[in-house]
């Protein structure tokens, strides 16, 4: 490992004739059963390089990045690093070739601290054979400064924020000898002010002669720090474009496969009577922690309320007291006047026609192993329509079913199929469907369109609009700033379980709401 | 501790696999033991399939196996691993036998239905406790009703001990009197002792059916049972649906025990059960709890248990032969997780692969 590092420090240094790709993946395929995640992809990235990989849900690029890091064994093809050839079993080969690779979800021990989160891999240890500390610290340091990534090494990494936390697995990547990096969707739980942060930190690698691929879905992102773009669609590479040379649109254009709107457009909203009224409301979150505390907002016909935050300030409690899921510690909801009190809370809310697009929608929103039919008739069993006595109508269900699948545009083969057969997109459109069946007074809706690809993401924000414009009440929770301050008509921002901030949406400004996310309320 | 019981699926290949290799399995015991496994086999079959006596024989196991095979099935698909339906089936069978021994007089028909409401009840109120404990206390129903069932089989002999002894001619073992002719249900193949319990066991299986099928309640029943986070999302009172399936699978288990007394034993004896709530949650896994599945694998299990007990008359071989299949058979079923069967290529034996579990997909 050491000896490949110094071997390709040579080769930079002399600026070697033609310099060989970091990474070259030639004819990859990936089939998983009759499915084909990867098929007979060509990928380059060359070094001192940072290359975005953009493509929609399901268009493989996870399972391209996981190929090259060994978690997945490809059907064909191959791999070459620096040039040559490589067979890689297990993320151990990988580390040993110099990649590394950043999950989504963190892979650190929280109550340890950073350096022995960063040296865990590979620790020094003393001639006793216990792990040496001290010398991992002094590692840690060396490493820290030499990349210029501050971090703190006896500090516990359940201590810090999330943006920190992405910085010790990029210098754990660095420590186990990484010159290549993989990053997968970094910026998803990051504030705007963080994600310029780790923005500095890659140009950094960057400069220092490193690869960084990286793997997302926003575009202002890919195209403000990438020098190249690979767009892949369902499997197959799109086409590898210099950043220079495109634009946004045209790299949506690539993963859709058709032009995209980029804007929502909609009207000004017309705010009527008050639909949901939530008054100094307080809970505790499942660890017995509050998690939202004296919360008191209103929410009009007609408007869509959008609350932005960093995940886990306490929106996820303040969701599920609303719908009814959560007991309040303190603080009443009235919905349309009426008091939300009652031993069944979640059904009290849906009769007073609230529609809740939940946050989870594997585990909350569906069941995977129930049928199509079953997911979409969830609550509307108890309207009358379906009624018969004690049974339930399935033929005028079915028909309902389909009917509502086919207007919201689900996929799917059969309705008596399992749920689990739908892709994440499809599932998220069911579940709309559903919530929109009563059109309800209030629509809860919680990420709706998360994991979604861009042309369904199109979709649903017109439905959220029209269901506004008909005359109805939205609260949208979003990590998408960007679908914030796209599609509400007033922003509250929570942090650490209040809400800190509230604008209209003309005078909101990313920067602004940036601020409130990271806890900073300035006067002006 | 992750209190939530997921039923999963299993596919007809494990299950047609498991039941193979078990047969195999116990081909290889009976081959060891120094007999023709094939002609004990042979003997197994023609003692539960051939002739009039054969066939009354495996529909007199087949009866009060399709009471616990529902009554589990029901528990597993409202979302409770009920283990108690041995436990249910004796309260029961105690309730109908007290009721059958005690009124004299009754007109057959009002008798059999007091017998009968008397059951239901005592199942019913047997299993709602464990479901009680489950929904207050967060008490796992596995533990606790796995545990009921002991005290129930003991506490059965002490009643009987006490207060029903027999002072009729079986005065040698721990049993009742006969129950009153009233309380008897009819034979509806004599002279043997198929009754009109498999009858009211069919009942019990369309109830099964329509109740998941057709009916609102067994509409939430299901979803409670799949994803309970998702019922109450939509509004289903989780808790209530606990309670409800218990009630309904102890009730019917608690019918099975007195069917099993009114048609067949005709006085309670101690331990009068050869295992039949197990053998009825063992059918209800097999069978998926479906309708259809649970008649199919209680005709199956039905089927062995005759036959081995004429394999017993009619040779040396015990009839623990056939718990050896059954056991077996649990094994390869309940290590299904491991997708072990499901990995096998039938191939060579079919010409085409029959694919297994797809590799699960992880792309975004």
């Amino acid at each position: 490992m050491r000896r490949q590092r110094f071997y390709f420090r040579i080769r930079i240094r002399k600026g070697s004739k033609k310099v060989a790709a970091a990474v070259e993946m030639r004819g990859i395929t990936k089939k998983f059963g009759d499915f084909t995640a990867n098929d007979n992809i060509n990928f380059q990235v060359e070094w001192a390089q940072i290359h975005g990989i953009c493509g929609e849900n399901g268009a493989g690029k996870t399972t391209l990045m996981n190929t090259l890091y060994g978690l997945h064994q490809p059907t064909s093809g191959t791999i070459y690093i620096d040039g040559r050839q490589a067979v890689i079993h297990s993320p151990k080969d990988s580390i040993a070739m110099g990649i590394g690779m950043v999950q989504q979800h963190f892979s650190l021990v929280p109550s340890m601290t950073v350096a022995e989160n960063i040296v865990m891999g590979n620790p020094p240890y003393k001639k006793n054979g216990l792990v040496d500390k001290k010398k991992s610290i002094a590692i840690v340091e060396e490493i820290s400064k030499k990349y210029n990534l501050a971090v703190e090494p006896a500090a516990a990494v359940k201590e810090l924020p999330v943006g920190l936390q992405q910085r010790v697995e990029i210098l754990k990547a660095l420590y186990l000898g990484a010159n290549i990096l993989i990053m997968d969707e970094p910026t998803a739980v990051l504030t705007p002010q963080e994600i310029s942060g780790l923005f500095v930190t890659l140009d950094g690698l960057r400069k220092q002669g490193k690869s960084v691929i990286l793997i997302t879905h926003k575009l202002s992102e890919v195209t403000a720090i990438t020098d190249q773009i690979t767009v892949m669609r369902l499997g197959r590479v799109e086409g590898t474009i210099e950043t220079k040379k495109t634009s946004e649109c045209e790299i949506a254009r690539m993963m859709v496969g058709r032009e995209v709107l980029m804007r929502v457009e909609k009207e000004a909203s017309v705010p009527k009577e008050t639909v949901l009224d939530v008054d100094h409301i307080s809970c505790i979150n499942h660890q017995g922690i509050l998690a939202v505390d004296d919360v008191s907002f209103q929410v009009r016909e007609g408007e869509i309320v959008g609350v932005a935050g960093v995940q886990g300030n306490g929106q996820t409690e303040l969701i599920e007291a609303i719908t009814g899921l959560k007991k309040l510690r303190k603080g009443r909801i009235r919905i349309g006047g009426t008091l939300l009190k009652g031993r069944n809370m979640p059904r009290l809310c849906r009769d007073l026609k609230i529609g809740h697009i939940p946050e989870d929608r594997q585990e909350t929103g569906a069941a995977r192993h129930a049928s199509i039919r079953d997911n979409y008739l969830l609550y509307l069993h108890t309207l009358e329509t379906f009624k018969k006595g004690i049974f339930l109508d399935y033929k005028r269900v079915d028909a309902a079913c389909k009917e509502g699948l086919k207007e919201y545009d689900v996929r799917y083969n059969r309705i008596q199929d399992n749920a689990s057969s739908l892709s994440g997109g499809n599932l998220q459109k069911l579940i709309i469907a559903r919530e929109m069946y009563t059109k309800p007074r209030l629509l809860v809706a919680a990420q709706p369109t998360r994991g979604v690809d861009i042309g369904a993401t199109e979709f649903i924000h017109r439905q959220i609009v029209a269901h506004r414009d008909a005359g109805n009440a939205v609260l949208l929770f979003s990590n998408e700033l960007s679908e914030i301050m796209s599609l509400s008509d007033r922003i509250l921002v929570m942090f650490k379980g209040r809400i800190i901030g509230e604008i209209c949406q003309a005078e909101a400004t990313e920067e602004q709401l940036g601020f409130w996310m990271a806890g900073i309320k300035k006067e002006s | 501790m992750n209190l939530e019981f997921k039923l999963r699926t299993i596919s007809v290949k494990t299950i047609s696999m498991a039941i193979v290799i078990s047969f195999l399995v116990g081909g290889a015991i009976v081959f060891c033991s120094g007999y023709n496994p094939a002609e004990i086999y042979f003997k197994l079959f023609k003692g539960a399939l051939g002739g009039k006596f054969a066939v009354a024989s495996t529909l007199r196991w087949i009866t009060p196996l399709l009471f616990t095979s529902v009554a589990s099935a029901i528990a597993f698909r409202g979302g409770m691993f009920n283990m108690g339906v041995e436990g249910q089936l004796y309260i029961g069978a105690l309730a109908g036998t007290i009721v059958g021994v005690t009124f004299k007089g009754l007109p057959h028909l009002v008798h059999v239905a007091l017998c009968f409401t008397a059951a239901i009840a005592a199942g019913m109120f047997y299993a709602m406790i464990p479901a009680l404990m489950r929904v207050y206390l967060n008490a796992s129903e596995v533990v606790t009703t796995l545990m009921l069932n002991y005290m129930i089989i003991n506490f059965n002999n002490f009643i009987i001990q006490e207060y029903f002894l027999a002072t009729d001619s079986m005065v040698s073992t721990i049993a009742t009197n006969e129950l009153e002719a009233s309380a008897k249900l009819t034979s509806i193949m004599p002279p043997y002792s198929v009754n009109t319990g498999l009858i009211i066991g069919g009942l019990m299986v369309i109830f099964f059916y329509i109740l998941f099928n057709r009916c609102q309640k067994g509409y939430e029943f299901h979803i409670s049972g799949v994803n309970p986070g998702f019922a109450r999302y939509g509004g289903i009172q989780v808790d209530k649906v606990r309670i409800g399936v218990m009630l309904i699978s102890g009730g019917i288990a608690g019918l099975g025990g007195a069917v099993e007394i009114m048609g067949v034993q005709e006085r309670l004896m101690a331990s009068f059960s050869p295992n039949f709530g197990m053998d009825g949650m063992l059918a209800a896994l097999l069978g998926n709890s479906t309708p259809l599945g649970v008649v199919l694998s209680s005709v199956f299990f039905g089927t062995l248990k005759a036959g081995a007990l004429a394999i017993e008359r009619t040779t040396d071989v015990s009839r623990a032969l056939a718990d050896v299949i059954k056991g077996i058979i649990i094994c390869f079923v309940s290590v299904r997780t491991l997708g072990i069967l499901d990995k096998v290529s039938l191939k060579p034996f079919t010409g085409r692969r029959i694919r297994g579990k797809k590799e699960v997909n992880h792309a975004d």
